[in-house]
């Protein structure tokens, strides 16, 4: 019993590493993030892959470790699928920052639309003059190609 | 436990500009409380077509809307309204379609489906239709149509408390309808 609340303590420590790495890695490709932050990342998903392979075999099936040279967008995917596997046992990640690369912070989408409120209005405007415009266009351009 | 679902705000801006996954969503998760309560006001025969012209008028509004996160209120609104002016001779056919409705009748498959009855014992509908309106809407949306309660709470625009009691006590009231009828 109190060997499987350890095994379960770490599970859930391995998959927020892979949660924090998956964030990681989007972050820093978004901010142009180098060779270094890639290896980085990708050394660390092998690390947590290898020790989840000793806790649960079966996750060997699936997963294989990541090359060396893998890209941000690589290393963020694995992370992310990886904890997936587990999201049934534990749950997906609670509060702000979730498994999903990005955290959503109600108070500050607030703030946020309050200063720009405006400009999504005059472009979801635009958007919906428009689309007339462009559906035209779009059948007009299949009619084209049909009668070529 | 829910699965990690978006916000609804960011669904909202996502769909503001012109994402129509992201409305998509948005009518997965509110279309039934938007048909129950056009059948409310127009009647189930009516309640189809009140919902998807609603629905169609709120992606054209989305722009203006004033708070993204009280989306499923704001949408509530929308369909009162749209209800109380529909007209019983007035059909899905026969309102004027611009291309845009168009196009998203097309591209999005949920806002034509229709509200999925699954078979319900009798003297229990009948037990909830007898219901006042205020235990009725809420229970119909969490067991009918298994609607989470933060979102019936959104939809109705009151407190998760309120639609708690709301159901706690609306089932009390049930079971003695079901008890009456038996």
């Amino acid at each position: 019993m109190e060997k499987e609340t350890e095994r379960e303590k770490e599970l859930v420590k391995l998959i927020n590493v892979l949660r924090r790495t998956s964030r990681m890695a989007l972050q820093s490709e978004w901010t142009g993030g180098k060779e270094d932050a890639a290896a980085f990342c990708t050394d660390q998903y092998n690390r947590v892959l290898a020790r989840l392979k000793e806790i649960d075999p079966g996750v060997g099936v699936i997963f294989e470790p990541l090359p060396a040279g893998s890209s941000l967008t690589v290393v963020a995917m694995a992370s992310r699928q990886l904890a997936a596997y587990y999201e049934d046992e534990f749950g997906p990640a609670k509060g702000f920052g979730r498994a999903y690369g990005f955290g959503f912070d109600s108070s500050k989408f607030k703030e946020f639309w309050e200063k720009s409120a405006r400009e999504f209005e005059d472009m979801g405007e635009f958007i919906r003059e428009s689309i007339d415009e462009w559906l035209r266009h779009k059948k007009e351009a299949a009619k084209g190609t049909k009668s070529t | 436990m829910r699965p990690y679902e978006s916000p609804d705000e960011l669904l909202v801006v996502a769909a503001i500009l012109g994402n129509l996954e992201a409305f998509e969503e948005l009518v997965m998760r509110y279309r039934p409380a938007v048909v129950r309560l056009a059948r409310t006001i127009v009647g189930a025969d009516y309640a189809e077509d009140v919902a998807q012209d609603s629905l169609l008028l709120a992606f054209k509004a989305l722009p203006g809307i004033e708070e993204p996160r009280r989306f499923g209120a704001w949408l509530s609104a929308i369909t009162r309204h749209r209800a109380l002016r529909f007209s019983k001779s007035e059909t899905t056919h026969m309102t004027k379609r611009v291309a845009l409705d168009e196009a998203l009748l097309e591209k999005i498959e949920a806002l034509a489906k229709p509200l999925a009855e699954k078979e319900r014992d009798e003297a229990m509908l009948q037990a909830l239709d007898s219901l006042p309106a205020d235990y009725a809407m809420p229970l119909r949306l969490r067991f009918l149509d298994e609607m989470p309660l933060d979102r019936i709470a959104a939809f109705m625009g009151l407190p998760l408390s309120t639609v708690k009691w709301r159901i706690h006590h609306g089932k009390k009231l049930l079971r003695a309808k079901v008890e009456e009828s038996e």
